[in-house]
């Protein structure tokens, strides 16, 4: 009996040391299969939400960044060298993301990453890129704070303090919102658009009179707050929320029979939602950086490839990670495969033409971008001149 | 507002409801916690609207084809998963860890499969609502109190008038004596994974179409809403988990609407908890005698 | 056994293992601890908690806090995080003494849940989604810890003391006690085993080495928010305690390291990761229901058969005492 246990605690021991070791060998050992290899290629990384509740904006991250990849690859690659992408599930969890991070920022293959999709896993992931001096170029993480964290730290979003005031003009201007009403998602994001939208909104004049909110993914059922905003009376409802509780919200205002016009952010620009409502969204104000409907022929070939690739209709998501890759690869065609040189590189980079918009970024490695504000009319997204 | 505010409640309180009763069935007869419950749910919406939308059948046939369809999903559940463990005399804790491997495999197998985004479940029949001085009741909410009360009577029917009842209950008070005395309990016990699941599917159609969406991670706070509301009944106890659903839909909508919408989920808690420290049974369930 | 083991965690920093390597090797630590303090109150005490999560997030923001607003580091943090931790286990402890089986786990569970909802909406205390970041890195001795190593030393000496701690505890007065009430609470208060008081002592000291834990986490990260603490945390300890073995020692070491490296190791499967997690959990419990290691203990030789937990006879036992 005590042979036998003694065995079982060695075989455990062994066992625990050749899983850890195990799991930690996998880098290095695809680095010295890479070697072999007979062409020399340029590896950036890839990390967002590929399982998990977000995995819809992993997806469109995996979509968005393979076909710029694509298009570059077909053109030559980057001074011939073919760029692979190396694509990293974090399930939007804070600690996975950081195991990624530490993963990618030993493998010495790659030279910038296009991630992570949530400010909460970009932020727990910032301080081990800073440390190592490796891009952490996010497409959506809109947290404030985030850039902060230190000079590798980029985004391709606007922040909520430049969207939130162009939102507010719409609502209180274009529809002539007197009273708002406001239901945010319990996020960094849900709370600092709300802050920025109605700081912007009371400045105009308007009045804010209800702020509720909801935790994403958890809450399904908004009868009890459309019921205490409705006696609220207001004019306007604006939705800091994602496409899918937004189409809920909607309905559910349906089926409550009230009817009170809604406005919203970029984030609800995706077909899903008006597959999602219907009718019920019939009328709703949005902003977004990027529209299927610009003439723009960066934007139409865009589209065009993406239907081609993909058989689907290009979202939001998956039009700022097709641009962040493109500045990404545009950094390493000015600066080469040097980690700090592409950072510098991308500091500098001017008015890249991207489909969302000229980007440039400011001191804060913050970017700006034009918005245009839609409607929702007969079941299609329209440009409101 | 107060009025419109209780049948929110009462409409959030029927879907727990619901969900609950199938939570309750398992727990009565195999006093196992089935985590899996929430999972089975949530794919039992998702078997019915691929077979509407993707098979095109009408949604009579597709409800009742889920129904089957989740039914044996149930059941495998059981065979696969629970029963070895059953045949082990393994600790109950086991079974409880081995029903949240079946839920994590499933919802992302779901995910694999249909993707995760929410997607719309088409309102087959739109019966309007019904308005009465100012006050919204959707037809469809009262459909679903319906069936939730339906279910309630025929459930309790079937335990306390059909033999098979009656081995079920034999089954919940004792296996062994229940094996002794001629019962096939894994048919018995089978049976039960059966209805549970099926149960878990009519829930789940039920609230996509109420809520007009569904999504793989949809069983989760439902599942958990409805553990809540069967062990604020009595788990175990049919009506409990009805009047346990009712009771947790009516206060978190309250809460929502009165307190503080962040935290409804954690008032709702709140007030389980203070409840079981009264009574520790739950509401309608009855003291365990122990015994050495 | 114990000493070569001791002797393998000491020098295995040194044989140059990169920092992705040591990284994992500290998230298992971490585990090793809420493993263990979990499996003093599920394991050997015989009550099943499906919160835990909420003292290592309580630990980990008590730690945040103090150390951001008010400069403490993390010799004062941690500690104070254990504290605090330990303080609420003895609030969730009191409930236990009257509730059983499904209701301790639903109010163990809602407890979790309110911890974490306050934790999102409680904006002033815990800047809520906003998550708290610039959590300063531990410093010792004046000394702030800089590369992966030091965190190593560091969590593998809190996981020595937290193992030391349970074992003396199992293997004590008090341990005996706890493994009584498991085997038959009715039983073990007619021999005079004050229950009441050795259920919340278990939830007590268990909570507080969760605080420790998340009190590390917070510093060794610099970032929390609510997500991290969320059911699943709750259910990952859960299942490391029952994978490992239920009252086993070296049983948690071996779940937590299994199941924190797992998802690593399936990192390459993508898509498919989740599913094969889910089914590798049901296949556990179906090839070895007791645990891998259940049954398996630390200490005296002896003992090993005398713990009857996971054996067939104690839990044939068990299931017609149940049945009856």
């Amino acid at each position: 009996m005590k042979k036998n246990r003694k065995s079982l605690i060695l075989i455990a021991l062994l066992l625990v040391t050749a899983m850890v070791l195990a799991a930690c060998s996998q880098p290095t050992s695809s680095t010295n299969n890479e070697k072999d290899g007979v062409k020399e290629s340029i590896t950036i990384a890839v990390t967002g939400p590929l399982s998990g509740d977000y995995a819809q904006y992993g997806e469109a991250f995996r979509k968005g960044t393979a076909l710029k990849v694509k298009e570059i690859n077909a053109n030559g690659g980057i001074d011939g060298k073919e760029v692979k992408i190396l694509l990293m599930d974090d399930k939007n969890d804070p600690k996975e993301a950081a195991n990624v991070a530490q993963r990618l920022v030993e493998d010495k293959r790659v030279v910038g990453v296009v991630g992570h999709f949530s400010s909460t896993a970009s932020l727990a992931t910032a301080p081990i890129y800073q440390k190592a001096g490796l891009v952490e170029f996010s497409p959506t993480a809109s947290h404030p704070d985030f850039t902060k964290q230190g000079t590798y730290m980029f985004r391709n979003i606007n922040t909520q303090a430049i969207e939130g005031p162009i939102v507010a003009d719409m609502v209180v201007n274009k529809m002539q919102g007197k009273k708002i009403a406001v239901i945010y998602i319990n996020n960094d994001w849900g709370i600092t658009a709300k802050d920025n939208f109605t700081n912007a909104a009371k400045e105009l004049g308007a009045e804010i009179v209800a702020e509720e909110t909801f935790i994403g993914g958890q809450t399904k059922d908004f009868t009890p707050t459309l019921t205490k905003i409705n006696e609220k009376k207001p004019d306007v409802l604006f939705l800091a929320a994602f496409y899918s509780e937004t189409g809920m919200i909607a309905q559910q205002m349906k089926q409550l029979g009230y009817n009170i016009p809604m406005a919203g952010l970029s984030s609800l620009f995706n077909e899903e939602l008006i597959k999602l409502a219907g009718d019920a969204v019939e009328g709703l104000y949005l902003s977004t950086n990027f529209f299927p409907g610009d003439t723009n022929p960066l934007v139409q070939d865009f589209i065009t490839n993406f239907k081609v690739e993909y058989n689907s209709e290009p979202d939001q998501f998956a039009a700022v990670a097709y641009d962040t890759m493109g500045m990404m690869i545009e950094a390493i065609q000015t600066a080469g495969t040097d980690r700090a040189a592409i950072r510098d590189a991308l500091a500098q980079m001017k008015d890249y033409p991207g489909v969302t918009g000229n980007t440039t970024f400011n001191e804060n490695r913050d970017v700006v971008k034009s918005l245009k504000v839609l409607q929702i009319r007969d079941g299609k997204f329209t440009v409101v001149e | 507002m107060l009025l419109q505010q209780m049948i929110n409640g009462f409409t959030l309180g029927s879907a727990y409801a619901l969900t609950a009763i199938g939570y309750t069935m398992v727990f009565g007869i195999l006093e196992l916690v089935n985590f899996s419950h929430g999972a089975v749910y949530m794919f039992g919406a998702f078997i019915c609207l691929i077979l509407i939308t993707t098979f095109k059948i009408n949604f009579l046939m597709a409800f009742l084809l889920s129904l089957v369809i989740t039914g044996i999903l149930g059941m495998l559940v059981d065979k696969i998963c629970l029963y070895p463990l059953r045949m082990k005399n393994a600790p109950k804790v086991t079974s409880l860890i081995s029903t949240i491997g079946v839920s994590i495999f499933l919802q992302n197998l779901v995910m694999l499969l249909w993707g995760s985004e929410t997607k719309n479940f088409p309102m087959v029949f739109n019966l309007g609502t019904l308005n009465i001085k100012g006050f919204k009741l959707s037809y469809f909410q009262l459909v679903i109190m319906g069936t939730c009360i339906v279910l309630m009577i025929g459930l309790t029917l079937i335990i306390q008038r059909t033999k098979l009842g009656k081995a079920m209950r034999a089954t919940a008070q004792n296996m062994e004596a229940a094996k002794l005395m001629g019962i096939h309990v894994d048919q018995v016990i089978s049976f039960t994974f059966f209805l549970g699941a099926a149960l878990a599917a009519v829930a789940g159609i039920m609230i996509g179409m109420y809520y007009q969406t569904v999504d793989p991670m949809m069983g989760f706070m439902t599942g958990l809403k409805a553990f809540a509301a069967a062990v604020l009944g009595g788990i175990g106890v049919l009506p409990g988990a009805v009047i346990g659903g009712l009771l947790i839909g009516v206060l978190e909508t309250l809460a929502a609407g009165y307190i503080h919408a962040g935290y409804r989920d954690a008032i709702a808690f709140a007030i389980l908890i203070g409840v079981l420290l009264v009574r520790p049974v739950g509401l309608l369930g009855k003291p365990v005698q122990k015994k050495v | 056994m114990i000493t070569i083991l001791g002797l393998a965690l000491l020098v295995l920093p040194l044989a140059g293992l990169s920092s992705f390597a040591l990284r994992m090797f500290i998230m298992v630590g971490i585990y090793i601890i809420l493993g263990l303090s979990l499996n003093l109150i599920t394991g050997f005490t015989g009550q099943l908690s499906l919160g835990h999560a909420a003292f290592y997030a309580i630990g980990a923001y008590t730690s945040a806090i103090l150390s951001t607003r008010y400069g403490l580091g993390f010799g004062i943090t941690a500690p104070l995080s254990g504290l605090a931790a330990a303080f609420f286990g003895l609030l969730l402890g009191i409930p236990t003494l009257k509730l059983q089986g499904a209701y301790l786990a639903i109010v163990t569970l809602g407890f979790g849940e309110i911890v974490r909802i306050t934790a999102l909406n409680w904006m002033n205390l815990t800047r809520g989604p906003m998550g708290i970041p610039g959590i300063p890195s531990v410093s010792l001795f004046g000394y702030e810890l800089q590369s992966n190593i030091g965190y190593y030393y560091v969590i593998y000496g809190l996981a020595a003391v937290t193992l030391l701690v349970v074992f003396r505890i199992v293997n004590s007065r008090i341990g005996r006690a706890l493994m009584a009430i498991r085997e038959d609470e009715l039983a073990a208060q007619y021999m005079g085993v004050y229950t009441t008081n050795y259920k919340v002592l278990a939830f007590t000291i268990g909570a507080f080495f969760a605080g420790i834990a998340g009190s590390f986490y917070a510093h060794y990260v610099s970032y929390i928010d609510p997500q991290s603490f969320t059911f699943d945390e709750s259910i990952q300890i859960l299942s490391i305690v029952i994978l490992g073995g239920m009252g086993s020692i070296p049983g948690t070491i071996l779940g937590a390291s299994i199941l924190v490296t797992a998802p690593e190791m399936l990192r390459s499967l993508q898509d498919y990761r989740m599913v094969i997690y889910g089914l590798i959990l049901i296949l556990m419990m179906l090839i070895r229901p007791q645990g891998l290691l259940g049954g398996v203990r630390f200490g005296k030789g002896g003992k090993a058969k005398n713990d009857a937990s996971g054996s067939k006879e104690y839990n044939q036992a068990i299931w017609r005492a149940k049945s009856s």
